[in-house]
């Protein structure tokens, strides 16, 4: 007789919500003629709204389900929030990009319906094997999206680059998981603690640890693992990039604070050192690099590099206050980068995307709001108070000051001294130059009021942040609980 | 099960077909063995689950191994469809031609 595990089906009601939502656009694409595929957009709109109206009642428990292969905790919701928020986003700025870019697939909006599922599984797993699934689940579709841009030469190629190198990341990936599964026995994440925690230091673990973190570092587009971002950003439509830079980045951080937190925590000594590398190559070279970008979704990449190695500052600091600020920081992070990638995707130079800096000349004076939201976001994201950037800036370098690397905040610091000069160079160039020829905006009312809500919450969580923090407190308390060094 | 070879023996063919795979992918030009290439480093990993799964005497590596087969199947499907993709706009399948983006 075979024992049935313990199944809490309530635990995944979200995803089996988003795959439905999927399949039902997926039947509607059937019937819906190609000059009117926006009506997917709207639809899975509609469903991701409803998605959010039902997160708030999500089943959140801190047992483990589906024979330890499912962790609903808080962490995860919390996550799910970010998840579901980038891919309402960018489906709200992508239906009118779409038709601008006469891109008229309809499977667009399942590839960001899929991708988010993926994400999704990526911070509910509490298992090596729900986390490969998921994470696969989303680059593989990631791989499709960012290959349907209209510029069919960029977009292939950077589609080609993705895949071949975020294939041999989930090799490496896989390698060390492998490995650590190989040496303790099993594949659940609390079982590797265990055993770990008793002594278990064969240094193939070190390995191990070394290439999960090497894979998990190339999604967050660390450096010396960055080298796809800002050609893959540049070459894939605009939308794409949008919840590219955000959504999976959010994921990243999700396994890579659980998986480190809850697992390997025993090693923290050794896996410091490397990530100390990672983080600190991070913030300086996507900083000088960004200064001799001409394009500015490449510019937007590059500091995404540099943003995901201040993030990590949170998880080096191993301490509450640290990973709870790392969870924050993603959360401003949302949408500060959202809201300027949703003013960069309507800004048009004649019949095509305005990628140049050059065609941001003057926009203060020809599109004063477009101008205005833009500086906001990009004040956020060089961390100017009262902005959320600012904040989450602070609170990410106090914890680190509060563990003692003192180098590590100094090299922030500096970063972020460098990342003021390309960020204000941007808004010199929208209020103090002539306007430039072709330039204009292209949007819809709907654009206009995602990228509002992006600005409303970049302000409010500079200026209050408390409610925040403790709703990522309070999600992190059971990442550590876990353990009781604290 | 196989327990008069050592374990050893098939960790460090693993280790070898995944360097062979990784040289690959970094150092051939054509994107189908570039593509061939990370099929290898899969199936290194798999060697690896196999291994540990059969000396440990549980399931989940063998679990792990299937499922690492179907995503590698599903991902090599879709670099397959971008490679046809990329030999319709650029007339040629070789990694260097990709290189419209720098900086």
């Amino acid at each position: 007789m075979i024992e049935l595990p313990n199944i809490q089906l309530a635990a995944i009601y979200p995803e089996i919500a988003v795959l439905l939502l999927a399949f039902v656009v997926l039947a509607v694409d059937f019937v819906v003629p190609a000059n009117k595929k926006s009506t997917l957009g709207y639809l899975t709109i509609a469903g991701l709204v409803l998605l959010l109206i039902y997160m708030p009642f999500a089943y959140i428990s801190n047992e483990a389900t589906f024979s330890g292969m499912v962790l609903s905790d808080s962490y995860a919701i919390l996550f799910e929030w970010i998840f579901i928020l980038a891919a309402l986003f960018t489906v709200i700025h992508s239906i009118h990009y779409l038709k601008l870019e006469r891109i008229r697939t309809g499977e667009y909006y399942q590839f960001v319906l899929y991708a988010t599922l993926g994400m999704m599984v990526m911070a509910k797993g509490n298992d090596l094997m729900a986390i490969y699934v998921g994470l696969e689940l989303m680059s593989i579709s990631l791989y499709i999206m960012s290959a349907i841009g209209k510029d069919r030469i960029r977009s292939t190629e950077a589609a080609m680059k993705y895949l071949i190198l975020g294939a041999l990341a989930s090799g490496i990936l896989l390698f060390g998981m492998s490995y650590i599964y190989g040496l303790t026995g099993s594949t659940n994440l609390y079982a590797i603690s265990s055993s770990l925690q008793s002594g278990n230091n064969n240094f193939l673990i070190y390995t191990g640890i070394l290439l999960v973190a090497v894979g998990f570092s190339f999604k967050m587009a660390l450096v010396p693992f960055h080298s796809w971002a800002p050609d893959v950003y540049e070459g894939a439509p605009t939308s794409v990039t949008a919840f590219m830079s955000s959504g999976p980045k959010a994921a990243a951080l999700a396994i890579f604070l659980r998986v480190f937190v809850e697992s390997f925590h025993g090693f923290e000594e050794q896996w410091t050192l490397f990530l100390w590398f990672f983080s600190a190559a991070s913030m300086l070279f996507g900083s000088i690099v960004a200064i001799s970008q001409k394009n500015i979704i490449r510019m937007l990449a590059y500091s995404s590099i540099t943003h995901a190695g201040t993030i990590m500052l949170g998880l080096l600091a191993f301490n509450e206050l640290g990973i709870a600020s790392a969870v924050y920081y993603m959360m401003v992070y949302l949408f500060m980068n959202m809201g300027a990638f949703g003013v960069v995707i309507f800004i048009r130079y004649k019949e095509d995307r305005g990628e140049d800096i050059n065609i941001f000349c003057g926009l203060g004076k020809t599109h004063p709001v477009a101008a205005f939201l833009l500086t906001l976001f990009l004040l956020s994201l060089a961390g100017i108070p009262p902005t959320g950037g600012f904040v989450v800036k602070f609170y990410v370098f106090s914890s680190a000051i509060q563990a003692g690397y003192l180098w590590l905040v100094i090299i922030a610091a500096l970063s972020t001294v460098i990342s003021l000069y390309y960020y204000l160079r941007v808004i010199v160039f929208m209020y103090m130059k002539e306007p430039a020829e072709g330039q204009s905006v292209n949007t819809t009312p709907l654009q206009w009021s995602a990228v509002a809500i992006s600005a409303v919450f970049t302000i409010v969580m500079g200026v209050i942040p408390a409610p925040f923090m403790g709703w990522a407190t309070a999600a992190v308390k059971g990442l550590i609980s876990s353990f009781h060094s604290f | 099960m196989a327990t008069s070879i050592p374990m050893e023996y098939y960790l460090v063919l693993s280790v070898i077909l995944f360097a062979i795979g990784v040289v690959g992918v970094i150092s051939r030009k054509n994107i189908i063995i570039v593509l061939m290439s990370l099929e290898l480093c899969l199936n290194a990993v798999n060697i690896n689950f196999v291994t540990f799964s059969s000396y440990l005497g549980d399931m989940t590596g063998r679990i792990f191994a299937i499922f690492t087969m179907a995503v590698a199947a599903a991902e090599v499907a879709v670099g397959l469809a971008i490679a046809v993709n990329l030999f319709k706009v650029k007339k040629s399948v070789i990694v260097e031609d990709a290189n419209t983006m720098k900086g």
